[in-house]
């Protein structure tokens, strides 16, 4: 804008012109009114006294008519000014008002104006826009505050030395625990616990305190993921690396979130102190992906962009919670689960779904915010909390139960509830009536979001429901997971009665038989010759144990079923113990469910009261004790052997078989190691019979599965289906097609033991043979589902990264094979691949199944060698070409905008690096430099505009 | 970020709408001249006064007819160009040839906010007789707002086209603030009903204080001296008052006074249709919500009852200049650094 055209000096001339005029008038206009209100009314005065004294004196009626005519010349000149004066006014006013709406100063027209107005006028757009090149515009700014409130700073702890640790705890701890070397993880659970990581202090006063050695104190503690040796950060935030989580850009979120608390690369823990990052193998909250959990609370649903949001979410939380502990403690308390028994059923019941997806999609407000509104409309329903029901993707839901009919709200906000609750509960009495009444109109003429009905929160569950069956799941999401009486309301404890006062441990087994069912924990053995095995091996003393560590990411059933159900498994586990002879058995559960655990330690403790667990079982002579263990956080302790060493407070690494656990397992005495859902099967098997089980299924797989259906569906969740069904059916008619009409690509099943699936091959039904013939197997029932945007390779790398971290390192094929093929994978990925790289894959992939111990081992390389088999092109474009062909790999990508961007700034709005400028009405660029790649802005922008190559 | 008030359309369309507005401007202060000595010149002395804002002299009964059909044409018009047509243009031609007859030309004397106490006083009073057309007056736009919404603001009003016409550069008022002076239409619509119908008899101990029957809402009109180009020294500074704060917050008296609005904001509440800002999908990006001088966009959705339907966001979404196909072909918009 140096050099002004004649153009945009006569443009600048006339605004300079029309705005002095319109002030020269105004000034003159007021000048002369003011001058009009001042001295008129001495005029007035004066002509008044003339006429007055005119009436009698003829002398000042000749004064008088000279007066009045001066007067009446001065009011037609004034009358001129106003007029001429009003007419500049209006039109330089016009002129002025056209001139700067529609020549602004950007146009070029400010050129010739002084600098000192020009900054006076605040009307330099260009250097305001410099400064904010990289900032959003105002309203975008509040938006972006709503989603990102400001993150709260972060004072250094105080400096102080580290506090002298009081180790008074530790010898507690070696009370309660015991000081047998098999009591080690249970021990430095609770040292862990106490002082946050394992000091070194503290270990060394376990081992002169009790009889375990230093070797296994580091054994231990260094083999499991949960122990550290280092001290931790006020708060832990963990990442979970599932696989759902995985495809949904949880790197970004870890990411953003390292940003957030300005971590430097190499440590975990933030300069102040605070917070320690940790990546997780899984929480099982697959649906909600990509999740985070800061301590106990679990945030899901997250993205790069709302990543901060959690931590000062999380404080609030913090502040919530503390000022509830000091107030009304309890209102937190109220309504947890197991609290609505024996209340006195109501007309009206409203379920609310506080499962670990529940709650991680803020099903707790809700639940806040339900029996707030119950109780102001009269008490007349009862707020029951229920587990997952398997729709996780409408988490938080919220069932009405009202005269036998059903309504199910889904992506309940707390905001909503009320309008829910007004339209079932009537209020109560007349003053609640009206009291209502005039909220709702209230709230109707001033908001207009009062006046979106309830029924636009109504969920028709028919299409996800529709092809499942429910077995393992019939009570989730229907009863209060610790209410007894809702259990046995349902059916529940008559499988365990019958057996115990009917049938003989052999007719048991034999129902299980004929049911056909088989372990769901991934090999598919039949449960009935498992059972037969430990029932036929010698020995005083057998122990049953429920395999609860659920490590596959991106499989969450056990969990659910933990949480929702848990007297089902400690039913099931009840009649397995009975079948084979045990009297004693473990629930192995995850460290990385506290619900579940907790669950099932309420369970086993309330069964306990009512006679269904100790001594003599509902009066037959049948003992059974129950105990809940919990795992430190390896993957690799689902396998059989491997939990039980574990249990036994040692490194968990698989053994060689035979002998198998059924014959010598936990403390050398034959156990009966089954799978949660198994184990949960049991119930409706007896009850049903079991020619209904089998009447599910195929030929060889009977009954239902559950699975985990997560990944790039519409609708994602728990589903449980017969045997039989097709991968097509579940992706198409249960998960509802691909999300945002992408291409269906392929599914992932069993975790990083399975393989993928691809779409050319959606016909193959779920059966454990059908599914190994693809090369993948049943696994423990996740499903991952990829869409065209997934790279082959990349999600093989992903697979192979998690399990080369698991692996024991026991067998040296597993622990260096696949560190290799990890490296070559990640060549490849960065477009470093060779040709001959292909070839070695596949080799190093035979040589790591052959010659490794465990399932871990065997089945690593499968990810690896289906997506070979069906994605070859995949690779050979990344070695050859250079190229992903899906647009996966950071490192052979680069992002653009096209032509067709309308200039909305969502893109910019998204990018958490800021590598998008902020140009409203323009097209944006992406800064391939400040670029990380991480696909929000392909997401945010809504006319397709950004490519990806 | 600088405040866009033009929209990023073409030029042609821009310099076609300059024209015509300027036009306008020229016809309009020549018809204030008109009007200027269609008035009987004041008489100095004590026949003198300066006319009274209350009480324009009576008009022949074609021409108040005339004006029932203008105001529902008007109305018609609005609705049609705001919610079919969706033209920022159009709106802003029907608002200032609005504000050339009812503003200008019949001196803001005939309106829907003053007709609130003619009603009034013809309910209290059964000697007071209240013509059609003031009846037409107030209850056309209450009419079309429980259908269509604030269409009379946003089109039609003269008071609001003024205040619309010197919005030079919005600022934003916190939400709050705003929340809180949105309560004070209803304060003065109480105020205006009290003092039409019955007038205020009060006495507090020593305090006595007796005020008869007045029209307070024209009275104390802000844009009706300025309409007349005279008025009594209160109603100028007012309007002066609320011309310069117009410039800088978006039609103050609209959404802060105007005790018609405020009944208009509750009907529109129950408005079968209303402003939807993009023509097809959200996008949420916010543009409009940046757009929008009277912070009318509450979660990036036009409030029924705050939109004064100025149709300005349409101008701002790039939604609909992708649709309208105006996005692209402004060479000032788009300019990539090669």
């Amino acid at each position: 804008m140096d050099k002004a055209g004649w153009k945009e000096n006569a443009r600048t001339w006339i605004g300079l012109g029309s705005a002095c005029t319109a002030l020269l008038s105004a000034t003159l206009l007021l000048a002369f009114y003011l001058h009009g209100r001042i001295v008129t009314p001495g005029d007035e005065a004066r002509v008044k006294a003339l006429k007055e004294e005119a009436k009698t004196d003829i002398e000042v009626q000749k004064v008088l008519q000279p007066e009045m005519d001066r007067q009446h010349l001065v009011l037609v000149k004034r009358r001129t000014v106003y007029d001429w004066g009003g007419l500049a006014l209006l039109v330089s006013a016009g002129v002025l008002l056209i001139w700067y709406r529609w020549f602004r100063p950007d146009r070029g027209c400010w050129a010739a104006v002084p600098a000192w107005l020009r900054a006076y006028l605040e009307m330099i757009p260009d250097r305001a826009e410099e400064a904010s090149a990289k900032k959003l515009p105002r309203n975008v700014e509040e938006k972006a505050a709503r989603l990102t409130p400001a993150m709260p700073a972060l004072p250094p702890l105080p400096a102080s030395p580290p506090p002298a640790l009081d180790l008074g705890a530790v010898q507690e701890i070696l009370e309660s625990r015991g000081r047998d070397p098999e009591a080690v993880i249970p021990i430095l659970q609770a040292i862990q616990s106490r002082y946050r990581y394992l000091p070194g202090e503290a270990l060394k006063k376990v081992c002169e305190a009790s009889a375990i050695s230093p070797a296994r104190i580091a054994g231990v503690s260094t083999f499991y993921g949960q122990f550290r040796h280092e001290p931790v950060g006020e708060h832990v935030i963990r990442v979970c690396e599932g696989t759902a989580c995985h495809v949904s850009g949880a790197v970004e979120v870890e990411n953003e979130l390292r940003r957030c608390l300005r971590m430097t690369n190499g440590s975990d823990t933030d300069p102040s102190g605070r917070f320690t990052i940790e990546r997780i193998a899984c929480v099982g909250s697959c649906s909600l992906a990509p999740v985070v959990t800061i301590d106990e609370e679990v945030y899901g649903r997250l993205s790069a962009l709302t990543a901060g949001r959690t931590i000062s979410d999380f404080f609030q939380a913090l502040a919530r919670k503390k000022k509830n502990g000091n107030g009304k403690r309890g209102t937190a308390e109220a309504g947890l689960p197991g609290q609505s028994a024996g209340a006195r059923p109501r007309p009206v019941e409203i379920r609310i779904g506080l499962g670990s997806c529940g709650i991680a999609s803020g099903a707790r407000q809700v639940q806040t915010a339900l029996q707030d509104a119950v109780v102001s409309l009269g008490g007349g329903a009862d707020v029951k909390p229920v587990g997952c029901g398997g729709l996780c993707h409408a988490e938080p839901l919220v069932e009405v139960l009202e005269n036998g009919s059903r309504t199910l709200y889904g992506n309940v906000a707390p905001d909503d509830v009320r309008k829910i609750a007004r339209r079932h509960i009537p209020p109560s009495g007349l003053l609640r009536k009206v009291r209502e009444g005039l909220q709702e109109a209230h709230a109707r003429l001033f908001d207009d979001r009062a006046w979106v009905p309830a029924e636009s929160r109504e969920v028709d569950a028919a299409p996800y429901m529709n092809k499942q069956v429910r077995v393992v799941l019939e009570n989730c999401g229907q009863i209060d997971p610790l209410s007894l009486d809702d259990y046995r309301a349902r059916e529940g404890t008559q499988a365990l009665e019958q057996c115990l006062k009917l049938l003989s441990p052999e007719a048991v087994i034999e129902k299980v038989r004929l049911s056909g069912l088989r372990g769901r924990g991934g090999a598919g053995f039949p449960t009935a010759v498992k059972w037969n095995i430990v029932r036929r091996a010698s020995g005083d003393m057998k122990y049953v144990i429920c395999n609860g560590d659920e490590g596959d990411p991106g499989a969450f059933m056990d969990r659910a079923v933990m949480e929702a159900d848990p007297f089902r498994v400690v039913e099931g586990l009840a009649i397995a113990a009975y079948a084979v002879g045990a009297a004693e058995g473990f629930v192995y559960v995850r460290r990385e469910y506290p619900i579940a655990s907790r669950h099932m330690k309420e369970a086993i403790r309330l069964a306990g009261e009512n006679g269904l667990l100790g001594e003599r079982i509902l009066g037959s002579d049948f003992s059974f004790r129950l105990d809940v263990r919990e795992g430190a956080g390896a993957f690799v302790c689902g396998e059989e052997t491997a939990l039980i060493l574990s249990m036994e407070g040692e490194r968990g690494m698989p053994r060689l078989r035979p002998p198998y656990p059924a014959e010598a397992g936990l403390w050398g005495k034959p156990t009966l190691i089954n799978n949660v859902e198994t184990l949960a099967c049991l119930p409706w098997i007896l009850r049903r019979g079991p020619e209904a089980f089998a009447a599910m299924g195929t030929e060889k797989s009977k009954g239902t599965k559950v699975f985990s259906l997560v990944g790039k569906v519409n609708r994602g969740g728990l589903i449980e289906v017969p045997m039989g069904i097709t991968i097509r059916e579940i992706v198409e008619d249960i998960g509802g097609g691909i999300r945002d009409g992408r291409k269906f690509k392929a599914v992932l099943a069993g975790g990083p033991s399975g393989g993928c699936i691809p779409a050319s091959l959606a016909d193959t039904r779920i059966d454990y043979e059908e599914l190994a013939s693809t090369g993948s197997i049943m696994g423990s029932g996740g499903l991952a589902v990829l869409d065209d945007r997934d790279c082959a390779v990349e999600i093989a790398r992903y697979f192979l990264h998690f399990t080369q971290n698991e692996s024991c390192g026991k067998c040296t094929f597993c622990r260096i094979g696949t560190k290799r093929m990890l490296e070559i994978l990640e060549r490849i990925c960065e477009g470093k691949g060779r040709e001959t790289d292909l070839r070695t894959l596949e080799e190093l992939s035979g040589l790591v199944k052959k010659a490794s111990l465990c399932g871990l081992g065997q089945t690593a390389p499968n990810p690896v060698l289906t997506t070979l088999r069906y994605f070859r092109h995949e690779y050979e474009a990344h070695i050859r070409d250079r190229r992903c062909p899906a647009a996966q790999c950071k490192a052979l990508i680069h992002y653009r905008v096209l032509d067709n961007c309308t200039g909305c700034t969502l893109c910019a709005q998204a990018c958490p690096a800021a590598a998008i400028e902020n140009r409203p009405y323009e097209r944006h660029e992406v800064i391939d430099d400040l670029c990380t790649r991480c696909g929000m802005c392909v997401s945010a922008c809504p006319e397709n505009a950004i490519e990806v190559a | 970020m600088k405040w866009r008030m033009t929209s990023p359309r073409s030029p042609f369309l821009r310099s076609r709408r300059f024209w015509l507005l300027f036009l306008v401007f020229a016809a309009l202060s020549s018809s204030l001249l008109f009007a200027q000595y269609q008035k009987s010149p004041p008489d100095f002395g004590d026949s003198y006064s300066f006319p009274s804002p209350t009480h324009p002299e009576p008009r022949s009964a074609l021409v108040r007819s005339l004006d029932i059909v203008l105001l529902a044409a008007a109305l018609g018009t609005g609705t049609w160009l705001i919610l079919k047509r969706r033209s920022r243009n159009g709106v802003l031609m029907l608002s200032i040839a609005s504000l050339a007859y009812f503003g200008f030309y019949r001196k803001g004397c005939i309106c829907p906010i003053g007709s609130i106490q003619n009603v009034t006083l013809s309910l209290v009073d059964s000697h007071y007789i209240v013509s059609l057309s003031v009846i037409a007056f107030f209850f056309l736009p209450l009419v079309t707002a429980l259908l269509f919404g604030r269409i009379f603001c946003g089109a039609v009003c003269p008071l609001g086209a003024i205040q619309d016409l010197v919005l030079l550069r919005p600022k934003k008022v916190p939400e709050k603030l705003d929340r809180a002076l949105s309560w004070l239409p209803y304060v003065y619509l109480g105020l205006a009903v009290l003092f039409a119908g019955w007038g205020l008899n009060l006495a507090l101990g020593s305090l006595e204080i007796q005020v008869g029957r007045r029209f307070l809402i024209c009275e104390w009109d802000p844009f009706v001296g300025i309409f007349r180009v005279a008025g009594p020294f209160h109603m100028m500074a007012i309007g002066a008052g609320f011309i310069l704060l117009g410039m800088f917050y978006g039609r103050p008296y609209c959404r802060w006074l105007c005790p018609y609005g405020g009944l208009l904001a509750i009907l529109s509440r129950f408005a079968w249709k209303n402003v939807q800002i993009t023509p097809d999908k959200e996008l949420d990006c916010g543009l409009c919500a940046d757009a929008c001088p009277y912070g009318a966009i509450h979660d990036l959705r036009a409030d029924r009852a705050d939109c004064l339907a100025c149709a300005r966001c349409y101008e701002y979404c790039p939604r609909e200049l992708e649709l309208s196909g105006g996005g692209r072909a402004d060479e000032e918009l788009v300019q990539v650094k090669p």
